[in-house]
């Protein structure tokens, strides 16, 4: 999915709310995407988006034309994704709940039901890893815009990257196993 | 490392794969991110700093723009400006008409005439009116259901349709019709020219 | 071994149609109609002709949900007429394009007319060629009539009094290849030339390339 035209963001930035419009119709999918892989709840990515995108409409003042867009939204809904998680956690500490992982939804291109052992696999990695190889391998991010979205250094990165490949290699072969 | 990360065997591009499958993204939340955004509008001074900034917009363009921003309750409704390749903007509030086109067509004043003798009102709808009952009702000057009513429409092709009673969808009789595949009540097709 | 996860299929909400049937309600209200409205102008199509296309399925009794349809499908053919019109003369052109999309003219005629045409506002051209596919004549004969007039250089006034005529002929009872001969045949045998453009208000000349 191509980057978004900059001159989109240099009127969404100037206070044109049906260029901000154009922006959320542009990325909402994709953010939804990557907030539900990394909070695992339907609910809490939906929210997490919302925020995000809010935190966006008022950070845009500061953003820097000159600067690739997607890396500096991606920073945003990953620290709206972590602070999520955070909740769930304080949640989940109150109600427990007889499975490990809740509900995902999934509705998206005809398929109206979610794999099972995917998302498990997914939770099975720590929040770097996940946030690291989902910006990579799926968001097709290089490691310079993963240094701007995560704040972390290039080679942390790519170490993040390689031992969540590990592990879910691992896990994989296991399930296909059976 | 690195050709351990850029060359991902099978089991993980299948997993990839179906990683990429994007989620329906529902008209709602897109909606419920602008409703929220919407109060949170910039001050009218702030949009109008930002827009002084931007080079590569006319300075006219960019002086209309701040006297509506400041001057009519901005609230997130700013107008676009005019670039290459933008070209209609329908103006909301202070009238500031910016399309590319600036010869506007000589308008022809059509007029339609029904007849009706049982109808207690008669409106004429379209797309020049908005589809809005209230904007074009006919008259009857002479009481015996000779309808009538005039209006300056540009040179082209309209589509249209009497309204009968307040309720009662009336393709004209005496004109051609065309089928409506949205909402499936044919609207009369009016091709009007100068002559 | 594995955690059973609980597997929900997402419904797409159902749009809000609280009013009544035939009123008009506040078109802003409902945020999937305002939405494809500010999406409209961001993508540089107008947005009159969205809120006319709501406002007549309201009135046409028609569903939010239907409306709501109706008004993205629309938008759609707008976006797609706007990039083949490029460069766009007038807010109508993108709108008259839309509805030759939406008969099943195809984009490549757009483009060509735009090829040939550079400067000169199709919005009139593509109302008649509209009209002559509504009327059945077989698309690719309306275009290549039209274009032959185009080329020629008619007014506005002789292209929609030669659309006028066909529909009126096919009306009485002709078939519409045998309207669309005759009528073509007597604007072609038209002079050509200033005497033409002459006969018309200024307003609708050919602007200058």
């Amino acid at each position: 999915m191509a980057e978004i035209d900059i001159e989109v963001v240099r009127l969404a930035q100037a206070g044109d709310g049906r260029a901000f419009a154009t922006l959320v119709d542009h990325y909402h999918a994709r953010c939804l995407r990557f907030a539900q892989q990394m909070v695992l709840s339907a609910e809490d990515a939906e929210e997490a988006v919302q925020d995000a995108f809010v935190r966006v409409y008022d950070a845009l003042p500061r953003f820097d034309l000159a600067l690739r867009f997607e890396p500096w939204l991606f920073r945003i809904l990953a620290n709206r994704c972590r602070t999520a998680r955070v909740r769930r956690k304080r949640h989940d500490a109150v109600v427990t709940y007889s499975d490990d992982a809740p509900e995902i939804a999934v509705g998206g291109e005809g398929e109206g039901v979610a794999d099972e052992e995917l998302w498990a696999v997914l939770g099975s990695l720590t929040v770097e890893q996940r946030e690291a190889f989902l910006l990579h391998h799926v968001e097709g991010m290089g490691y310079d815009d993963m240094s701007v979205a995560t704040g972390v250094g290039v080679s942390a990165l790519k170490m993040r990257v390689k031992r969540a490949t590990d592990v879910l290699r691992a896990r994989l072969l296991e399930v296909y196993r059976g | 490392m690195d050709d351990l990360n850029d060359r991902p065997d099978e089991v993980i591009s299948a997993l990839v794969a179906r990683l990429q499958r994007m989620p329906a993204s529902e008209p709602r939340a897109r909606a419920a991110i602008l409703a929220r955004v919407r109060g949170r509008t910039p001050a009218p001074w702030k949009a109008a700093f930002y827009w002084l900034w931007q080079p590569s917009v006319p300075a006219a363009a960019l002086v209309a723009v701040a006297v509506v921003a400041l001057g009519a309750g901005y609230a997130g409704r700013a107008l676009v400006a005019p670039r290459p390749g933008l070209v209609a903007v329908e103006p909301e509030g202070p009238a500031l008409t910016l399309v590319a086109n600036p010869g506007a067509p000589r308008l022809v004043a059509t007029q339609f005439v029904v007849e009706l003798p049982a109808a207690a009102s008669v409106s004429l709808v379209g797309e020049f009116n908005g589809w809005d009952p209230a904007a074009t009702p006919l008259v009857d000057p002479s009481g015996r259901g000779a309808w009538e009513a005039s209006v300056l429409l540009p040179p082209g092709r309209h589509l249209y349709a009497y309204v009968v009673n307040g309720t009662v969808w009336t393709p004209d009789p005496r004109a051609p019709q065309v089928a409506d595949p949205d909402f499936g009540r044919a609207n009369s097709v009016a091709m009007v020219s100068e002559r | 071994m594995l955690a059973k996860v609980a597997i929900c299929a997402v419904l797409l909400a159902p749009v809000v149609s609280a009013q009544s049937r035939n009123t008009v309600p506040d078109l802003r209200s409902i945020p999937e109609l305002a939405y494809e409205f500010d999406k409209a102008v961001a993508l540089g199509i107008p947005m009159a002709p969205l809120e006319a296309k709501a406002r007549e399925g309201f009135l046409k009794g028609a569903t939010a949900e239907r409306v709501h349809v109706a008004v993205r499908n629309l938008s759609a053919k707008m976006v797609e007429a706007k990039e083949a019109l490029a460069p766009v003369q007038s807010p109508n052109e993108i709108l008259e394009g839309a509805k030759a999309l939406q008969q099943g003219v195809p984009s490549s005629v757009l483009r060509a007319m735009r090829r040939t045409q550079r400067t000169r506002n199709l919005e009139v051209s593509l109302g008649v060629l509209t009209e002559l596919v509504v009327r059945k004549i077989p698309m690719q004969r309306a275009a290549d009539e039209v274009n032959k007039m185009l080329q020629r250089g008619v007014t506005e006034g002789v292209l929609i009094a030669f659309g006028r005529g066909v529909q009126g002929d096919i009306s009485a009872g002709l078939a519409p290849t045998v309207a669309l001969d005759i009528r073509s045949r007597g604007v072609l045998s038209l002079p050509q030339g200033p005497a033409q453009g002459a006969a018309l208000a200024p307003a609708l000349r050919i602007p200058p390339p």
